[in-house]
């Protein structure tokens, strides 16, 4: 069993100093890719070299994460409770259990609302100091803190807090790592119960996590480190060797965020939306189709996705409170929550304890299926222009623009285009006048914003700070593009209603805003905002551009060519 | 030592041919299956014979070839041979004949291949069961079908990728295009092989004779994942074809959500 090797360990430690240190402003986009490195609690030296060397070659700067020193209230006299395990007396003092790790007195846990939690003690910290003394084991803390202590009295605890470290633990607990996807029992076999309450299918996390090979029988392992990993990252930070190659970056799991799927604005893609992409692929983006990859092994690694985005989901929540200040879960309380057992109707009781954070990423997606787009019914008519099919008259011939069908249909079209221009739907501004996605071209991807909000302190320190992440995997920025909509290039699919529900409720994590949709029975008003039935009027608009004369391509060269071969 | 170095040569012709020997079994181990592929198109077997005559050629020459040199280091060699040294300053009738005979041959595989090249790459067929146009881009396969009115660029087209499927003894002909930089569309069953050309649009023709799946892959380094841009070909029969393509048709036309969608949205959550 491999779990987090040292490099590992100490990448974690290196990249969590960087966030703690003072000179770099905590903001929660830099704590966002520091997760690139965090996330890979076990990353194979081959995939990451980069991350190695940045290791080493900043092994020098790794300093103490922190080291608060908190006002300990003591009770008015002492603890009854005793015997051979002072945590007993502890607990009932202080409520908080010390553990022995490696000699150090480490802080195993403490209880809500207690003297202990209310000074500000975390779970992980190591006791260093009390009152001004040294202490350099855990027997030396217990004495301080039950026969030295001066009851009525606070006493100065200065602890030392590696909340990287920290966090890389909870994470091992809870998801095991990307490599082995479970996590490890006391006595260190591994442990899938945790993973399988929160729903998770073992069998299909086993069989595309890890090292590639095949076993006799055919069956294949290691599938996303085979298919996946060059460019969406051993962690799925979507930062792969290949990653940078690459326009638009590939997705990175961990921000929970998915274009491209059947459900409202921001929720979860259903397990049939990641099946979809998987399969068709992402036309227009390095995304290709695994039409040809086995159903089961396509199952799989969406099932691995899932977790590894459940994983990183995680993990920047982790971060974005050790990063506020707050408290981090224990074990116990990140891993609680669960099982999340649908009821006769398939909803699942949202975790309500803001402690259990995995129950509450895996809720999200759980109830993803309940928040699916089904569009409105488009008119018969409307079903048949969507699928090319122009108004014919009875001898088969093209119906003429006087004709009354042709007429509905150019109407729909003139539709369409005034909402594309309208106030309500204002797609213009960023796909452009002439729909070419030139409207405007000045927004940038999460790099620049992450960029932009980077504060180092000395300001002059800036570039070295970027080049250090950098070298840790952060990517250079990238403009983003509104979608060319002659070229007849749909990402997330050409069907109608692919692009009913991306006008419908936008694209997650990106510019694209969900169109104003009128509320039932109000009066029409092209202002504020269209009725469902317009939206198709709008689909039907965007479906015709590809074949207006003016988005055709010329296509001399292949006449010539056919002209002389016949 | 001269003796020696003179069996070592004369290994590569007897183990260069006995490859040849045991590939060309169906069943031999290890080399299972490393002679052709099976062929199922109507002109394979003329591809197939072309270059079973060229390798005959090729083979006979190249088991003399090395045949005489390893009898020249056995019979020359420094060491046993006592006879002295003969000069001589060439021959006009040999000098003739080494030139004539592979003129000739050459000639005569040039005439000989001249019907074949004509029919895979001049004859465009007029008569095509099916029209494709095929796009290669990094790293996959791209495919697009005429729709219900044969024409290419409008509403109507058909999009698929990956597994090209075609209808079984027609004429398919290809409209082979590239969307990034050079690939080489390669279909080993068929015996087809042509480069897709950013900016070009190659017509690439061949008739399946066989209902089944085989592979296409592309043929030219395009790429840090050339070795992924792999697809399938499907040949079905005719009727199964045209449910096919009405099948994906609809699909792509969805305008609501699928049945399994659906049955997907009823299903508890896991
Ligand atoms: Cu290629």
């Amino acid at each position: 069993m491999r779990l987090s090797g040292m490099d590992g360990k100490n990448l974690n430690r290196t990249m969590t100093t960087h966030i703690f240190n003072s000179r770099v402003a905590l903001t929660l986009a830099g704590l966002v890719l520091a997760l690139g490195i965090l996330g890979c609690a076990a990353p194979p030296p081959k995939f990451r070299p980069n991350l190695v060397q940045a290791k080493t070659a900043g092994a020098e700067k790794v300093t103490l994460a922190s080291t608060p020193e908190v006002d300990l209230p003591t009770p008015d006299k002492a603890p009854v409770a005793g015997g051979k395990d002072p945590n007993a007396a502890l607990e009932q003092a202080y409520g908080m259990k010390l553990s022995d790790d490696a000699g150090k007195a480490v802080i195993e846990s403490v209880v809500a609302d207690k003297p202990a939690a209310s000074a500000g003690l975390m779970w992980g910290d190591v006791i260093t100091s009390i009152n001004g003394s040294s202490i350099s084991d855990r027997p030396a803390a217990v004495k301080a803190l039950l026969e030295q202590a001066t009851w009525g009295k606070p006493m100065k605890v200065k602890v030392d807090r590696q909340q990287g470290q920290q966090i890389a633990n909870l994470l091992l607990a809870v998801f095991g790592t990307p490599d082995h996807p479970e996590r490890v029992s006391a006595d260190g076999s591994p442990d899938p119960t945790l993973l399988k309450s929160f729903g998770f299918d073992i069998d299909k996390l086993q069989v595309s996590a890890g090292r590639v090979y095949s076993e006799q029988s055919g069956r294949q392992h290691g599938l996303y480190r085979l298919h996946c990993a060059h460019c969406h990252g051993i962690s799925g930070d979507g930062a792969g060797p290949t990653a940078a190659f690459l326009n638009p970056y590939p997705r990175d799991y961990r921000q929970g965020k998915f274009k491209f799927k059947s459900t409202l604005g921001a929720e979860k893609p259903t397990h049939a939306d990641l099946m979809r992409i998987l399969t068709d692929g992402v036309p227009g983006t390095a995304m290709p189709s695994f039409r040809i990859l086995p159903e089961n092994e396509r199952e799989a690694l969406v099932e691995y996705v899932e977790y590894l985005s459940v994983r990183g989901e995680t993990e920047i929540k982790l971060i974005d409170r050790a990063a506020r200040g707050e408290t981090i879960p224990t074990p116990a309380e990140l891993a609680g929550g669960g099982p999340l057992v649908p009821d006769a109707e398939g909803n699942v009781t949202e975790p309500q304890d803001e402690n259990n954070i995995v129950a509450g990423v895996v809720y999200t997606w759980r109830m993803a299926d309940k928040k699916i787009v089904a569009p409105v019914a488009p008119s018969e008519e409307m079903t048949k222009w969507l699928a090319g099919e122009m108004p014919k008259n009875a001898d088969g011939s093209p119906a003429s623009a006087d004709s009354p069908a042709e007429k509905r249909r150019l109407a729909s079209l003139a539709r369409g285009q005034a909402m594309f221009y309208g106030t309500a739907a204002n797609c213009f501004s960023c796909h452009g006048d002439s729909q070419l996605g030139d409207g405007q071209t000045t927004d940038y991807d999460f790099w620049f914003q992450w960029r932009k909000s980077l504060d180092t302190k000395p300001a002059a320190d800036r570039d070295k700070v970027i080049a250090e992440f950098e070298a840790l995997g952060a990517l250079p920025p990238r403009n983003i593009k509104p979608r060319d909509l002659r070229a007849g290039v749909y990402r997330g699919g050409r069907r109608p209603l692919d692009i009913y529900r991306r006008i419908f409720s936008g694209i997650n994590g990106t510019p694209m805003p969900a169109i104003s949709v009128l509320p039932a029975g109000a009066a029409p008003d092209p202002k504020k905002g269209v009725t469902t039935q317009e939206i198709w009027d709008l689909v039907h608009f965007v479906k015709s551009l590809p074949y207006q004369p003016l988005s055709q391509p010329p296509e001399q060269l292949e006449a010539l060519r056919e002209h002389q071969i016949q | 030592m001269g003796k020696f170095w003179s069996f070592v040569f004369f290994l590569v012709p007897v183990l260069g041919v006995g490859l040849f020997v045991v590939a060309m079994n169906f069943h031999s181990l290890p080399l299972l299956n490393h002679w052709f592929p099976e062929d199922v198109s109507a002109s394979g077997h003329v591809i197939d014979q072309l270059f079973m005559t060229i390798l005959v050629l090729t083979g006979v020459v190249f088991v003399a070839t090395e045949v005489c040199l390893a009898f020249f280091l056995w019979r020359y060699d420094a060491k046993a041979n006592r006879d002295p040294v003969r000069y001589m300053h060439g021959s006009h009738t040999l000098e003739v004949v080494w030139t004539v005979l592979p003129a000739a041959t050459l000639f005569f595989i040039a005439i000989y291949q001249m019907n074949a090249w004509a029919d895979a790459k001049i004859r465009q067929p007029k008569d095509a069961g099916v029209i494709v146009e095929v796009r290669g881009r990094q790293f996959e396969w791209r495919f697009r079908y005429p729709g219900p009115d044969g024409k290419f660029n409008t509403p109507d087209d058909i999009h698929w990728d990956t597994d090209l499927h075609v209808p079984v003894d027609e004429e398919v002909l290809v409209h082979l295009k590239s969307e990034d930089v050079l690939h080489s569309f390669f279909l080993p069953n068929m015996r087809v092989k042509q480069d897709a050309v950013p900016g070009m649009m190659i017509p690439v023709w061949f008739r399946p004779t066989k209902i089944g799946s085989w592979d296409l892959v592309c043929a030219e380094l395009c790429g840090w994942g050339h070795y992924k841009m792999r697809g399938r070909i499907t040949v079905q029969s005719r009727a199964d074809f045209d449910a096919w393509l009405v099948e994906i048709a609809n699909k792509q036309h969805a305008t609501q959500a699928d049945a399994t969608a659906t049955a997907d949205a009823a299903k508890p959550a896991k």
